[in-house]
């Protein structure tokens, strides 16, 4: 009897951890698969900081700005090379024959979407005297922009003449100005709504764009069409405009965006159909989208998942710092040279990007105006052997003599990995590398006060011009500006100075080729490679085109809402 | 044992006072500026000195400790640099998320292991509690990452079992979301539990009033449920009740894999933005709770345990 209630006790004690062990999976289990009708879930990779255009310096803050408001200008979302065309602007500008007065006519009967911040709650229409506010807001140095560079130093004068008429006077010509225009941060804000809200206007937006805030929190940002949004279509003169040509927009009544940082979850979530595309292909999960044959996997295609590759506006490099006595300066030219040619960047293509990546030759990417496929850098084709001829010319051979360099990174596996294979590659040429890890922060104050010899790094194109890629090596932007090699020869930066001004066409690019043959000759960087941008869709999801400088492709989009519920519809919550 | 806390209490002012000057020199003078990650690629010298000075970080070191000092009085953290919200409410926004996965976790983790404890105590020596030493070990060998990424996908993905990642701040339906990372948790925390509750209760068993137990002829059950368990219960509940304090800080890797806003991915959000104010704020909550925890548990024992006198 006793064996038996021992027993019955023992059994009971299991009975009741396993009880409880299975419990969370019984309310989980209960989960019912919601259909959300015309709604668009997309993840996004990072937290959002801010819904702010005055500080949205990162590209998801941006792509939450992009929901919420919208500039004068904007790039058609169908048309490349990229074309720019009015947004809140009537028409493209007047530009006065000095290239530095701007003159546009706002749009008629925009409005600001309905928020308490106005009188009944109900938003009133745009004036340019909201763009000369908002354009003034982003120059005040108590708001501390990260977007401030957008017209500090640029912008003379910003007035509303009447109503609907804004000019901006340039301090002097810049051929630029209208792709900064383009850019979230260069947005409509509504004077009320910043004064009312104060420091926590960074998540009350009130904008006149396709979307409306409904809810906001760290993980996920719900958004509704916007109900006073003015009438625009989805574009119709453009080749591949397809059966939504002329179509109001957006589509979606509803945009949830998931905050999805880490890749395993990110990438389960829209294989599980609770996504409709995905952005930032996970690295460890290219292989089951690309073959090796480089070409979309067959599960990919049995599951009717679109995979969208194009170039992306981008560069990677390695930079030496220009001042620095061991790699920098006209004397160890030959050293920098040397190290181009030994480093072979062909393995790191196949190895970490599937071949989703091209060499870089240059400074401007493939796509951007100005990109030449025919140029080939003399220093980037890999030549062990004229590299090695080039140490021995001067005193060095096998690297004798040469002191160790300091080659500094981000601590991430994929970034130490990449440093790695740059250390093996500088060790057959007899040159020594100590790798150093850093943090970002920790890498970009370093880079910011000169202090590293060299370091990996990568630039994405704020705008489709060449210039923006110039720049990186105008003597003026040294550290702590974007000339992060501290890169100084006095004939590329007159030859900039003449140039970035111009308009792009035969001149410019004229002047930007002999900048060219100056920076490839010096080596300040050792050119990498330029990236793939991917994204995965849903075969429900229409309209998706990859576009470098468009932050709200939502607007866009359009989901087969039958198909999608057809297949199981979208885990909803 | 009122003035032995009164003393407690005292004596953590300089212990603060030590960990202040530490945090502050981590992130004041070896981290990297922040204004440079603020301001973006297209920062000019002039920018980054205007921020410098909008955030105070152009005051001199000494005037920013005191500032910091002041913060750690006030509880008032200011706001933070990254996503401009006030700390205070970030902060009070992460806790019940945090909780609701780990206190569920914690209780669930705590009972099974003291469950399992007893029953290998009671079979001690045998093939069962070889077995459950081995998986305790085998557990404990697994890193966290391995059983999320593992739960993640064969429990969420494969078999639908769970939502992949996600919360929902609606008091039952976030049960949804942390059921799978509260399993997790469990599976990650029984291994050691079930390896400090056994040897508790067998560092009991051995004990002079157990032998007498079972000389005066008490069945090895009775032995066990009402002598050693009873006498064993006093390291547990001090061991389970310095933990409790931490909860509230949520778990960085669980809450950063399943897309839970609590203070574990509040953290790890400050510190890729090189947000100051939050991991300053973070590490000073953390090194109160550290300290009250200590406080209590020490309490705890003169409460649970007579012959404990603190004076």
């Amino acid at each position: 009897m006793l064996f038996k209630m021992a027993k019955a006790r023992k059994a009971g004690v299991f009975f009741l951890a396993a009880a409880i062990l299975a419990a969370p999976v019984g309310v989980a289990g209960c989960k019912k698969k919601r259909v959300l009708g015309n709604t668009l879930r997309v993840a996004l990779r990072q937290k959002v900081r801010t819904i702010d255009p005055a500080h949205g310096g990162d590209y998801y803050s941006n792509v939450e700005v992009a929901r919420a408001y919208e500039g004068l200008l904007r790039y058609n979302y169908l048309k490349r090379p990229y074309e720019i065309e009015p947004a809140l602007a009537e028409s493209m500008p007047e530009i006065s024959k000095d290239g530095r007065v701007y003159t546009f006519r706002i749009k008629k009967g925009v409005r600001f979407q309905n928020d308490g911040c106005f009188p009944n709650a109900i938003g009133r229409e745009l004036a340019a005297s909201d763009f000369v506010y908002s354009f003034n807001r982003l120059l005040d140095p108590k708001e501390a922009s990260e977007n401030k560079w957008l017209f500090d130093g640029k912008v003379k004068e910003v007035k509303a003449v009447d109503a609907q008429t804004l000019t901006i006077r340039l301090t002097r010509p810049n051929a630029v100005f209208l792709h900064l225009l383009t850019m979230p941060g260069a947005s409509v804000v509504a004077r009320e709504a910043v004064e009312t809200y104060g420091k926590d206007f960074a998540y009350h937006p009130v904008g006149t764009g396709a979307f409306q805030l409904d809810r906001f929190s760290p993980n996920q940002i719900v958004w509704i069409k916007n109900p006073s949004f003015r009438v625009e279509r989805f574009p119709a003169d453009v080749s591949g405009a397809g059966e939504d040509a002329g179509k109001p927009i957006p589509f979606a009544e509803k945009v949830i965006d998931d905050v999805i940082v880490e890749d395993q979850p990110a990438w389960l979530n829209f294989m599980q159909g609770n996504h409709d595309y995905l952005m930032k292909l996970p690295k460890d999960n290219v292989a089951a989208v690309w073959g090796a044959d480089h070409k979309p996997t067959k599960e990919l295609r049995d599951r009717r998942i679109d995979l969208l590759a194009a170039p992306a506006a981008d560069f990677t490099y390695v930079a030496f710092n220009m001042e620095d006595p061991a790699v920098g300066g006209a004397k160890n030219r030959y050293l920098r040279q040397a190290m181009s040619l030994a480093y072979d960047e062909a393995p790191t293509i196949e190895k970490f990007y599937l071949g989703l990546a091209a060499r870089a030759e240059f400074l401007v990417p493939p796509g951007i105006p100005g990109y030449d496929p025919s140029f080939k850098n003399p220093f980037r084709a890999y030549d062990l052997t004229k590299a090695r001829a080039i140490l021995e010319r001067n005193g060095h051979p096998e690297g004798r003599g040469i002191p160790e360099i300091t080659y500094e990174t981000l601590s991430d596996s994929t970034q130490r990995q990449i440093a790695e294979y740059f250390q093996r590659s500088m060790a057959q040429l007899g040159v020594k590398i100590k790798i150093s890890v850093a943090t970002w922060p920790e890498l970009l104050s370093r880079i910011r006060k000169k202090q590293p010899q060299m370091f990996g790094i990568s630039w994405l194109y704020d705008y489709p011009d060449a210039e923006n890629g110039y720049q990186l090596l105008y003597g003026r932007n040294e550290s702590p500006g974007p000339n992060e090699a501290n890169y100084k020869n006095a004939r590329y930066d007159a030859l900039y100075e003449k140039a970035a001004p111009m308009k792009d066409g035969p001149e410019r690019r004229k002047l930007f080729a002999k900048m060219r043959e100056l920076a490839v000759e010096d080596v300040p960087w050792i050119f990498g490679l330029h990236r793939m941008e991917t994204r995965l869709t849903h075969h429900w999801t229409r309209n998706y085109k990859i576009h470098a400088f468009e932050h709200n492709v939502e607007k866009y989009l359009r989901v087969d809402v039958a198909w999608r519920d057809a297949e199981g519809g979208l885990a909803g919550r | 044992m009122t003035t032995y806390l009164v003393r407690r209490l005292i004596y953590t002012v300089p212990i603060l006072f030590g960990v202040a000057i530490i945090i502050f020199s981590l992130f004041n003078l070896v981290g990297g500026d922040p204004t440079y990650q603020m301001l973006g690629k297209h920062a000019t010298p002039a920018q980054i000195a205007e921020l410098r000075h909008e955030l105070g970080l152009d005051r001199t070191k000494l005037q920013q400790f005191g500032d910091y000092l002041g913060q750690m009085v006030t509880f008032d953290f200011g706001r933070s640099y990254s996503t401009k919200q006030k700390i205070s409410e970030m902060i009070w926004s992460g806790i019940p998320p945090s909780l609701s996965l780990a206190i569920p976790a914690f209780i669930v983790e705590t009972l099974l292991a003291l469950i399992i404890a007893m029953l290998v105590a009671y079979f001690r020596g045998s093939l069962f509690d070889r077995i459950v030493v081995v998986g305790c070990v085998m557990g404990m060998s697994v890193s966290a990452l391995a059983y999320i990424l593992f739960g993640q996908y064969v429990f969420a993905y494969l078999f639908g079992f769970f939502p992949i990642s996600g919360y929902d701040p609606d008091p039952i339906l976030r049960f949804k979301y942390v059921a799978l990372p509260a399993l997790i948790w469990v599976t990650v925390s029984l291994g050691i539990n079930v390896r400090v509750f056994r040897t508790f209760m067998l560092d009991e068993v051995g004990q002079d009033y157990v032998r007498t137990a079972r000389a005066k002829g008490l069945s090895e059950s009775s032995t066990l449920f009402k002598h050693i368990l009873k006498n064993a219960m006093i390291p547990v509940i001090t061991y389970v009740v310095i933990q409790i304090p931490f909860l509230i800080t949520g778990s960085f890797l669980l809450e950063s894999f399943f897309g839970i806003p609590g203070l574990g991915s509040i953290t790890i959000d400050a510190i890729h933005n090189s947000d100051f104010p939050v991991i300053k704020a973070m590490t000073t909550i953390e090194t109160l709770l550290f300290i009250f925890g200590n406080l209590l548990t020490d309490a705890l024992y003169s409460v649970v345990d007579p012959r404990v006198r603190l004076k």
